[in-house]
């Protein structure tokens, strides 16, 4: 049974262009198969869609375990076999890092190109989005892609390309902690190396994290990546970065006041807070100004009566004070103006 | 600092308190200890195989119960996952990698049987992960990762052999990884998480370095954690998870500031999160348990002072019997220059 069902999905692998693929019970219950229906019950495929069935999966690990030697096939070089056994290695358990490692070894010798692997790790992703094995690889195939001489006459669209899988990747699992790290190592991989492009790269990812903020407000992922990016233009900006700042903190309170009580929200207004503070002995009196104002937009939201997730808010403004105020203690300041907004709250 | 942070939270009193289930979740840990190649299950884990009996072995201690386990057949098991490099993978299966090989060595350690391994060999493969900038990596495919810093000083500590890195190096690279709000990343810059935290602190802790930093701004962190069903979640707006109880609660403990959450209330969380038809825990309360929750949510009741939980080494995850008995070195007051 492993040996036949092994035949079929090489097959299916080898002449489709599968793009997405998921486990299920029954995939004989669903119309269209364009497989045999003497193997329906253990895949279903639709042009570039398909469905291996949970028992598949066992049946095809098993026969894997019996049959390929990894040892023996990377000592022979069979690197057509050693493709097509991780493939359905990792496809079955993206967890598998050491199926992840056989395929390095078939990319180093040739056998496939890292344009294919991108493609592949893509499929994988379409069914395990969020896998810190599969991210690693993927980085670890970047970067053997930007190694090669002629990699790309195109870098800006291949960053683009891999900040759009990301982005698919995080529409399935938000929050997806190792999805994130990819799309940071990206980011630093191609603007730090290629700064004829990093005002670019710069751009087009404040304005994607500024699209996600807006219909993704709980996500602090995007948040802290837009820090990120904020940082590196910050640092571009040079003198101007104030002016950065600023702009962020108008825009944040006004999400702040329309979405109440997001921790995620506040969090980045820490982290505003922050890299003003840091700027407060170039820019004496912008800061002051800063912290007047702070003061007071944070009492005028302890005073308002009734508004919506209204404890949530309130309490996050009190939690944000607090920390505002630590953080100028810690460092010698006053803050003694916070006391009575404090008391008061 | 006068002014500091209590979170105010909401929970059922201790009339409503669920009961530790005991026998059922020993009885789950047990029904874990057969193969099944049958299984869908055992397809998507066989990489994790050492790992699976680490985390049975700690919540089987942590009821008190470790000796109903085959620690012949576990530590057979672990050193069949060691490679000729030194380093062991989750099985005999796969690659080594410095996760699998520090859980290996946990395995020995409470089976009894670290004298079993050569701790030269695998200090050295250890060794050759740490990177110029003193990072770890995973292994030899040069995956970086913060949690990489934690299983070298974890199991560089058990093995007696700390001395093979460059632990100043390291740790430097690890402030490097601290954010603004005084909590940790995977990387440098990246976003702060429990976890990660967990690991950074763990890895201070073992080293005698947990004095450079902010300490009482990380506890607020940690504190902020807590969400009003009394649980811990690991980062801003997300769900509150059994494991968390054990990544924020131990960096609390680190910390000495355990009493900055809501200790009854976690409680309650940690008990509700209980299987009390199958036995085990799960992450959160309704949801399918499994050995790994079952582990974080022992040592969680654990570090809460819970009855008749016995006590476990916040640094190392590992019943505090089997670190006593390890007698390891003191490590003095680390300085960087």
């Amino acid at each position: 049974q492993g040996k036949q069902l092994f035949v079929q999905l090489e097959s299916i692998l080898e002449s489709v262009p599968v793009d997405e693929y998921c486990f299920m019970l029954n995939p004989e219950m669903l119309p269209g198969n364009e497989v045999d229906e003497s193997l329906r019950e253990f895949y279903f495929l639709s042009g570039t869609k398909l469905a291996i069935s949970f028992k598949t999966v066992v049946y095809l690990c098993n026969y894997l375990r019996a049959t390929f030697n990894p040892q023996v096939s990377l000592a022979k070089e069979d690197w057509k076999l050693v493709n097509t056994c991780s493939k359905m290695m990792v496809m079955c358990n993206a967890d598998n890092e050491t199926a992840w490692n056989l395929r390095k070894s078939v990319i180093v010798a040739n056998h496939i190109t890292c344009q294919d692997e991108r493609r592949f790790t893509s499929l994988v992703f379409s069914k395990y989005p969020k896998k810190e094995g599969t991210w690693a690889h993927r980085r670890w195939v970047l970067a053997q892609l930007l190694k090669q001489e002629n990699s790309c006459a195109d870098l800006l669209s291949l960053y683009k390309e891999e900040s759009r899988v990301v982005e698919v990747a995080v529409e399935q699992y938000p929050r997806a902690y190792y999805s994130w790290k990819y799309r940071a190592f990206i980011f630093r991989e191609f603007s730090k190396k290629n700064p004829e492009i990093q005002s670019e790269i710069i751009e087009f990812e404040l304005a994607a994290t500024k699209k996600w903020m807006k219909s993704h407000v709980r996500d602090y992922s995007n948040l802290v990546f837009r820090q990120e990016v904020l940082t590196a233009q910050a640092q571009r900006l040079g003198e101007a970065a104030w002016s950065l700042w600023e702009t962020e903190m108008t825009e944040n309170l006004e999400m702040i006041l329309f979405y109440t009580g997001h921790e995620s929200l506040w969090n980045f207004r820490r982290f505003l807070f922050h890299a003003q503070f840091s700027l407060r002995k170039e820019r004496t009196s912008d800061y002051a100004t800063m912290i007047t104002s702070e003061l007071s937009s944070v009492s005028d939201i302890f005073s308002q009566k009734v508004m919506e997730k209204s404890h949530e808010q309130k309490n996050s403004a009190f939690n944000y004070l607090i920390w505002v105020a630590h953080v100028l203690k810690k460092e010698g300041n006053d803050i003694s103006e916070f006391i009575p907004i404090l008391e008061d709250a | 600092v006068d002014i500091f942070l209590v979170q105010p939270v909401f929970w059922m009193s201790s009339t409503d308190r669920l009961p530790f289930d005991k026998e059922l979740h020993k009885k789950y840990v047990h029904s874990l200890d057969i193969e099944k190649p049958d299984r869908f299950e055992y397809w998507v884990t066989e990489h994790l195989r050492v790992s699976g009996i680490y985390w049975g072995f700690v919540a089987m201690s942590m009821m008190n119960a470790l000796d109903e386990m085959d620690l012949e057949k576990a530590t057979a098991f672990a050193l069949s996952c060691q490679k000729d490099g030194g380093g062991f993978g989750g099985h005999v299966a796969h690659d080594a990698h410095i996760v699998t090989t520090f859980n290996a060595l946990q395995v020995l350690a409470m089976a009894g049987n670290l004298d079993k391994v050569d701790p030269e060999g695998v200090a050295n493969w250890i060794k050759g992960l740490q990177n110029e900038d003193g990072s770890f990596s995973g292994d030899q495919w040069g995956e970086i990762d913060t949690r990489f810093v934690f299983c070298a000083f974890g199991a560089l500590s058990l093995l007696k052999c700390l001395h093979y890195v460059d632990v100043k190096k390291a740790v430097k690279w690890l402030l490097t990884c601290k954010n603004f709000d005084e909590a940790f990343g995977v990387v440098p810059e990246a976003e702060s998480h429990a976890g990660q935290t967990f690991c950074c602190v763990g890895a201070l802790a073992m080293v005698n370095a947990l004095h450079l930093i902010d300490q009482d701004m990380l506890a607020w962190w940690l504190a902020e954690r807590q969400v009003t069903n009394g649980g811990l979640n690991g980062r801003p707006e997300k769900l509150a998870d059994v494991c968390y109880s054990w990544w924020v609660l131990s960096s609390l403990a680190a910390l000495k500031r355990l009493d900055w959450i809501d200790r009854e209330a976690l409680i309650d969380f940690i008990l509700k999160c209980q299987d009390l038809e199958d036995g085990g825990i799960s992450d959160k309360p309704g949801n399918t348990r499994d050995v790994y929750h079952t582990c974080f949510g022992c040592t969680g009741l654990s570090l809460l002072g819970y009855e008749g939980m016995a006590p476990v080494d916040f640094r190392f995850c590992l019943p505090q019997s089997v670190v006593d008995k390890l007698q390891l070195p003191e490590q003095p007051i680390l300085t960087l220059d």
